[in-house]
């Protein structure tokens, strides 16, 4: 198996809620110095963030208390609440012609920008990205799917099978260990190498 | 809402919303600031309040916008240091404490480097655990633009820290 899809399994992981490499990528680092250093490095990474002290001192939010608020939120208020009139002529003038330009513009684009894959998923309240999702993301997809497939007729079946990944290691299923390689390559080539 | 509602409020909520807000601005001072910011403006505009989320709800979805609209005094100063919580780095081998005070200090910093959007997606998925509907609904944007959001920011994290984490600095 690739180094560098190792390492971008590792970092999959690491982004779900729960950090449980599957079992491949367990093997692996039995047998791999480099990604063993790059998981540990990782799980340092994660230790590291649930371990930082957030927490609140005793008598630290004191001063935040029913009394204050009202207090200070009493003394806002007597801030003037109309606005500048120069402020208002422009609004009036620019503002609010080019908020409609905007929005004319919005509503034109949009529903381009919101062609977007369908994924989410859950297991024990964690959610994950799928692996097409990530590709998808990154902006990728099309161009790694032709790169593995070979030609247009698999591109078809090879979208689906991704797109059914949920969870990376999913893509293990379906895919043989020169797809795999492939595909790494074709992210390394579009996107660059991991580690 | 009625005063005694909100003065509860205060009580039971004023610690979750200070703390989700300090692991965004890591800086304890500003976390207190902007956590009483988020009650005043919510006192201020609790006649609009309708009940249809929840108090806790409304509360930090203000605690957000305002968090994302901060601009820090306390630019320099981290949210925590050994002196803070000396239990936490001085209850075991004094070596382990500087190292894990060191790691924490690099992460504030390269979570404090991040876009302030994709900083907040990633302190509401990371640490607070929302469901990124969720984290979408709050802060007006796509689902799928919130968990790209935090796909980068995750990979961000983990090249930014690479080098520390392998010893090379």
């Amino acid at each position: 198996m690739n180094c560098g899809l190792i390492k971008k399994k590792i970092v999959l992981a690491f982004s779900g809620s729960l950090f449980q490499p599957d079992d491949v990528v367990n093997f692996h680092i039995e047998s791999c110095a480099d990604c063993r250093a790059y998981y540990l490095e990782t799980v340092r990474l994660r230790d590291g963030l649930n371990g930082q002290p957030f927490r609140v001192e005793p008598g630290e939010l004191d001063d935040i208390s029913f009394e204050k608020i009202t207090s200070v939120a009493a003394d806002k208020k007597r801030l003037p609440d109309k606005v500048d009139s120069r402020f208002s002529l422009i609004a009036r003038w620019v503002w609010i012609p080019a908020s409609a330009a905007a929005l004319i513009l919005l509503a034109v684009f949009l529903p381009g920008f919101l062609r977007v894959s369908e994924t989410g998923d859950t297991d024990n309240g964690a959610e994950w990205l799928s692996y097409y999702e990530i590709l998808s993301i990154e902006g990728i997809q099309e161009e790694v799917i032709a790169a593995l497939a070979g030609s247009e007729t698999q591109i078809d079946n090879m979208t689906d099978e991704l797109s059914g990944c949920l969870r990376p290691y999913e893509l293990l299923n379906v895919l043989n260990d020169d797809e795999l390689t492939a595909l790494d390559k074709a992210i390394d080539k579009i996107y660059g190498s991991a580690g | 809402m009625n005063d005694e509602v909100f003065e509860k409020a205060v009580r039971e909520f004023r610690e979750r919303i200070y703390l989700m807000i300090l692991k965004y601005v890591r800086n304890k001072e500003d976390a207190r600031d902007l956590t009483q910011d988020t009650f005043v403006r919510a006192y201020r505009s609790r006649g609009s309040f309708r009940g249809d989320s929840s108090i806790y709800t409304w509360l930090f979805r203000i605690a957000v916008n305002l968090a994302l609209n901060f601009k820090s005094r306390n630019r320099l100063s981290s949210h925590i240091s050994i002196e803070d919580s000396p239990e936490i780095y001085h209850n075991e081998n004094p070596t382990e404490g500087l190292e894990k005070a060191e790691l924490h200090g690099r992460i504030d910093m390269a979570v404090g480097e991040m876009p302030k959007r994709q900083k907040m997606i990633f302190v509401l998925r990371y640490y607070e655990g929302l469901p990124f509907a969720g984290i979408a609904e709050s802060l007006g944007i796509t689902e799928s633009a919130a968990k790209a959001n935090y796909h980068h920011a995750v990979v961000r994290l983990r090249e930014k820290l690479g080098p520390y984490l392998k010893g090379e600095i």
